[in-house]
C-alpha cells in the first residue's frame, strides 16, 4: 500500500510539475490535488454501503438502501463543500487581466470537476441497485407477492373467507422479506371495515415492511425505465448538470479577472 | 611549432627578462617589436624605452618602465592577434553583435505614451493632470511628489487599473495604434503595486507560474527564475512560505515576479520602502543595469520618497504638486530655469541667530523640520554660499545645493 501511495505522490508531483511548466491555467486548477485525491474520495466513501452489506438476503434491501440515499445526500454536500473550496483556491491564485481565451482552460478544467464530482455519488449507487434488482424471485412471482401482502388493505379488513392456509402463505411471504417469520393471529377488525365479520391480523408492521422490500427490489429492476421512484434522481436531469458545471468554470473564469477590469470596462472608472 | 606559439614562446620569454632585468629586457623588447610588431609606433615606443632605460638606478622609475614595456608587448601581441584572420572574424562578428545591440538600445522605443491625460475622482473632488509624457525604453522616470499628490493614481492609469477622464495612454512599441487590448499589453507589463498582494503556495512555484504565463517555454523559464532568484537574492528563502518572509524579502520575491518574462515596461510603487539601504542601492543599481541592459532595454517607472538615491539612478523625473505637473523632464534640468538657488543646512543655531549671520547675503531661511532651507539669489553659488557660512561662523554639520534636485521640487510645494 505505501509503495502504491509513494508512486501515486510522485506522478502527481510530475504531472504538476509538468501542467506548471506547460499548462500554467491548467496547473492553477490543482488538477491532482483536487481532481484526483477527491474523486478517489468519493470513490472510496460511495462505496461504503456496499462494504458495510453482504446483501445476500431480500432483508438487507432496506439497509442498503437507506445507506446508499443517505451516503449520496451526504456525499452531495461534501462535493459542494469541495466545489467552493477548490473554486475559491483557483481564484485565490491572481493571473491579472488576460485574455478571455486563456481562461478556456479553468472553465474547462472546473466544468469538468464538478460534472464529475456531482455525478460521482449517482454513478457509484450503480453497484447498489444492481446487488438489490438481482435479490428475491422472478418479475412474476415478485409481483404476486407485492399484491399479497398489499391486498386487503394491508390486513386491517381481512374478510371472513380467508382460510388459515392463504394466512400460511402470507407469513412465509413476510418471512421471505423481512427476515423474520410472524406469527400471525386474528384478532377482532377495527370498526371502519366494510362488514362487521371482517377481522385484522397482528404484526401489521411486518407487512408494511416487506412490501417497501417488494417495491424496492421492483424499482431497482425497472430503474431508468420505470418512471419515478426512489433512485429516479440518480439520473434526473443530467443535462442540467452539465450546464451547472459549466456555469460554475464560468463563473470561475469571471471570478479569476481583477475587480479593476470590470470598473474601468462596466463604470468606466 | 606554429607561428602563433613561437611568438607566444618569445613573448613569455621577454616578459620574463623585463621582470628580471630592466636594461635586458628593454633590448630583447626592440628585438621582438622589429621581428613581430605590425605598427611602427609599437616599434618606436620599444626604442625610446631603451634609449631612456640605461644607468637606471631609482627601482621606482624601474618599475614604472617595466610597466610601460610589458604594456607594449602585449599591444603588439593584440594588434597580431587583430590581423589573424581567424581572430579578427571572431571580433569583427563580436563587433557587429555589439553594434547591433547598441543601436538597438539606443533605438529609445516608446514603449508608454500618456497623452493630456487625466483622472477626477468624483466623491473626493481630486483631479490629476493633464499629464503628457514617453516612457522610451532604457529609460528610468521618477515619479516624486508628497502623499497623496496622485503618483499612484497615474501609476495606476498607466498599468490600466483606472480608466483616464480624460485624454489617452498609448503603447506604441506594444501595440501600434490607439485601440488595443489591455490584455495583450500588460504581457508586456511588471507593475509592483505599493500593497503587495498574497503569495499562496511555493514560492518558486508562482515564480515558474508566473514564468509560463508570459509565454516563456519550459527551459526559458528555468533559466529566467533561476537568474532572478541568484540576482535577487532569494536562494535562501526560496523554500519559505509568504508570511515567513520579511517585507524587504516580500518586496524582493514581487519584483522577481514583475520581472520574469523580461516586460518591457516596469512600473514600481514605492519599492523602496521597506528596504534598508544597503537593498535600496543594490535595487536600485539592478534596476539601472535591468533598464539599459543591451538585450532587452526597459522603460522604468519608479516612485518612491527615497529622493537621494532615486535621482541618482534616473534619467527624467516627473514631480507631481497637488495632482498637476510641477516639473518633468530630464533630471539634469531640474531647477535649470530657477531664479534663485535653494541650500540645505544642518545647523545646531536657532532660525534667529542664523537669520542674525547670514541674514543678509540671502532671501530666505526656513526650516522644513529636518533642515534650515535657504533660499539665495541666483547669482550665489554653491562656493559662494559654502564661504559665507564659514565666514559668518555658522557651524553646520550637512550642507547641499538642492536647487537643481528633486529635493528643491518639494521644497517649491
Amino acid at each position: 500500500m505505501r509503495a502504491y501511495i509513494a508512486i501515486l505522490a510522485a506522478f502527481m508531483r510530475r504531472l504538476g510539475r509538468w501542467l506548471l511548466l506547460r499548462e500554467p491555467m491548467l496547473w492553477r486548477a490543482q488538477p491532482p490535488r483536487w481532481l484526483v485525491l477527491v474523486s478517489l474520495a468519493v470513490i472510496v466513501i460511495a462505496a461504503i454501503p456496499l462494504m458495510l452489506t453482504s446483501i445476500k438476503v431480500p432483508a438487507e434491501v432496506d439497509d442498503l438502501t437507506l445507506d446508499t440515499v443517505t451516503i449520496r445526500t451526504l456525499l452531495r454536500y461534501g462535493v459542494a463543500i469541495a466545489l467552493f473550496n477548490w473554486i475559491g483556491s483557483i481564484v485565490g491564485k491572481p493571473v491579472g487581466e488576460l485574455a478571455p481565451r486563456r481562461h478556456i482552460s479553468t472553465v474547462v478544467a472546473v466544468a469538468i470537476g464538478s460534472f464529475v464530482w456531482l455525478a460521482l455519488p449517482s454513478v457509484l449507487t450503480y453497484p447498489q441497485i444492481n446487488a438489490i434488482k438481482r435479490l428475491g424471485p422472478n418479475d412474476q412471482e415478485l409481483s404476486a407477492n407485492l399484491e399479497a401482502v398489499s391486498r386487503y388493505d394491508r390486513w386491517g379488513c381481512v374478510p371472513p373467507d380467508v382460510d388459515a392456509d392463504e394466512i400460511e402463505k402470507l407469513r412465509n411471504v413476510l418471512a421471505y422479506y423481512t427476515g423474520a417469520a410472524p406469527d400471525l393471529k386474528k384478532e377482532q377488525a377495527v370498526s371502519s371495515c366494510k362488514s362487521k365479520d371482517f377481522f385484522s391480523l397482528t404484526a401489521s408492521g411486518a407487512f408494511y415492511s416487506a412490501r417497501k422490500v417488494i417495491e424496492t427490489i421492483w424499482e431497482a429492476r425497472g430503474f431508468g425505465t420505470n418512471g419515478k421512484n426512489q433512485f429516479y434522481d440518480i439520473w434526473s436531469k443530467p443535462y442540467w448538470w452539465l450546464a451547472f458545471a459549466l456555469g460554475l468554470g464560468i463563473l470561475t473564469a469571471i471570478l479569476s479577472y481583477p475587480t479593476y477590469v470590470w470598473r474601468r470596462t462596466f463604470l468606466r472608472r | 611549432m606554429s607561428a602563433s606559439s613561437q611568438i607566444d614562446v618569445e613573448a613569455e620569454r621577454v616578459r620574463r627578462t623585463i621582470a628580471e632585468d630592466v636594461q635586458a629586457g628593454s633590448s630583447e623588447l626592440v628585438e621582438f617589436s622589429q621581428q613581430y610588431a605590425r605598427n611602427s609606433k609599437h616599434k618606436n615606443a620599444a626604442l625610446a624605452i631603451k634609449v631612456g632605460a640605461s644607468n637606471i638606478e631609482d627601482p621606482a622609475i624601474a618599475d614604472s618602465l617595466r610597466g610601460r614595456m610589458t604594456g607594449i608587448l602585449e599591444d603588439i601581441l593584440v594588434d597580431r592577434a587583430r590581423q589573424d584572420p581567424s581572430v579578427s572574424e571572431r571580433l569583427q562578428a563580436r563587433e557587429r553583435l555589439y553594434a547591433r545591440f547598441r543601436k538597438e538600445a539606443s533605438k529609445q522605443e516608446t514603449i508608454c505614451r500618456l497623452d493630456e491625460i487625466t483622472k477626477r475622482f468624483k466623491r473626493s473632488g481630486f483631479v490629476l493632470g493633464p499629464v503628457s509624457f514617453d516612457f522610451r525604453a532604457g529609460e528610468i522616470t521618477a515619479l516624486t511628489g508628497e502623499n497623496a499628490h496622485g503618483k499612484t493614481t497615474l501609476l495606476r492609469l498607466v498599468v490600466g487599473e483606472y480608466r483616464a477622464s480624460s485624454g489617452s495612454v498609448t503603447f506604441p512599441a506594444l501595440a501600434p495604434g490607439p485601440r488595443f487590448y489591455w490584455s495583450r499589453v500588460k504581457e508586456h507589463i511588471g507593475y509592483l503595486a505599493q500593497k503587495l498582494p498574497d503569495w499562496t503556495g511555493a514560492l518558486e512555484d508562482t515564480l515558474y507560474f508566473h514564468a509560463a504565463m508570459r509565454g516563456l517555454s519550459p527551459p526559458e523559464s528555468e533559466t529566467q527564475v533561476q537568474y532572478l532568484v541568484a540576482r535577487l537574492d532569494l536562494a535562501e528563502h526560496i523554500t519559505k512560505r509568504w508570511d515567513e518572509l520579511s517585507g524587504g524579502y516580500q518586496l524582493r520575491f514581487a519584483l522577481a515576479e514583475a520581472l520574469v518574462g523580461k516586460p518591457r515596461l516596469l512600473v514600481l510603487d514605492e519599492p523602496l520602502a521597506n528596504l534598508d539601504p544597503k537593498a535600496q542601492a543594490a535595487l536600485l543599481w539592478d534596476l539601472r543595469n535591468l533598464a539599459k541592459s543591451a538585450s532587452n532595454p526597459m522603460a522604468v517607472l519608479i516612485s518612491s520618497q527615497v529622493l537621494n538615491r532615486l535621482e541618482a539612478i534616473s534619467d527624467n523625473v516627473i514631480h507631481l504638486r497637488k495632482g498637476q505637473v510641477a516639473y518633468r523632464g530630464p533630471t539634469g534640468e531640474i531647477g535649470s530655469g530657477r531664479t534663485s538657488n535653494t541650500y540645505e543646512c544642518d545647523t545646531p543655531l536657532s532660525q534667529g541667530v542664523l537669520m542674525e549671520r547670514i541674514g543678509a547675503y540671502v532671501q530666505d531661511v526656513r526650516h522644513n523640520g529636518v533642515y534650515y532651507i535657504i533660499t539665495t539669489p541666483r547669482a550665489v553659488s554653491y562656493r559662494d554660499m559654502l564661504q559665507l557660512l564659514m565666514n559668518a561662523d555658522v557651524p553646520f554639520t550637512h550642507f547641499r545645493d538642492i536647487g537643481r534636485k528633486a529635493m528643491g521640487l518639494f521644497e517649491q510645494d
